[in-house]
């Protein structure tokens, strides 16, 4: 078992910089990856964090998204939990295709699928995780 | 948070950009203050993002949507010395079709004249 870092939320967005800096101590605790590993890493987490907030819970802020990190062998796992009934991801529609190019919303997944390594998801009646996992030396 | 100065050259407004564009912070005043531009008549926008250190799905999508407010008001709105994790991210929602990037201001001002 790896180390490994959980943090609770509550659903406002104001909390993604206290997110942040909890990612950062963890990153810094670790001493793993550059900086371009970091940056990618918290392109996907912020991500998944603003969906869990305004989506999973309807941005109520008294219902709490839930944050793992944990180290694994080749690099870190990261699982975003949320209270909504959560998302099948090949059914988000695809924002370059030429008709959803203009589209003001849409690219979160997108940004976290090219951010990551891996990504999948555990839904259970009343709770959503967004698992994604970033190699070190990955893409 | 988002900083934005404001500079005029001509008919052409240059928008010094510092800070983050990102949900909740910095896209909703980027929003606000081009829709104000726009109010205001200004039809050529510059955004110089050389101090934008962050750009999320919101904030990209709050580009999209403020060029196409500039387009359909007959204006139009380009970009000025993206960083290339900026580049990354428009690169990645596959964007640079439809925005004007510069990296040298005085190109970018002469462009506007080019458009006319």
């Amino acid at each position: 078992m790896g180390t490994g870092l959980k943090v609770t939320l509550g659903s406002d967005l104001k909390l993604l910089d206290t997110a942040k800096l909890a990612f950062d101590d963890f990153m810094e605790a670790i001493a793993a990856g550059g900086e371009d590993f970091r940056y990618w890493c918290w392109v996907g987490i912020q991500e998944a964090l603003a969906n869990a907030i305004r989506h999973g819970n309807s941005g109520k802020p008294e219902i709490p998204v839930e944050f793992d990190i944990e180290t694994t062998g080749r690099g870190i796992r990261f699982a975003i939990t949320d209270r909504g009934k959560g998302v099948v991801l090949e059914d988000i529609p695809d924002p370059t295709a030429p008709e959803n190019l203009l589209c003001p919303s849409g690219r979160g997944f997108l940004f976290i699928e090219n951010a990551m390594d891996r990504v999948s998801t555990k839904g259970e009646p009343g709770s959503f995780t967004l698992i994604m996992e970033k190699d070190f030396g990955g893409k | 948070m988002l900083e934005i100065q404001e500079k005029t050259v001509g008919t052409v407004i240059v928008l010094n950009l510092k800070g983050k564009i990102t949900i909740g912070s910095g896209d909703a005043a980027l929003r606000t203050y081009i829709e104000k531009l726009l109010g205001e008549g200004h039809q050529r926008i510059i955004l110089n993002m050389a101090r934008v250190s962050y750009l999320d799905s919101s904030g990209t999508g709050e580009l999209v949507s403020v060029l196409i407010k500039m387009r359909r008001s007959g204006g139009e709105l380009k970009l000025l010395n993206i960083s290339q994790k900026i580049k990354d991210i428009l690169q990645i929602a596959q964007l640079f079709s439809i925005f004007e990037v510069f990296t040298d201001e005085a190109e970018a001002i002469a462009s506007f004249l080019a458009d006319k």
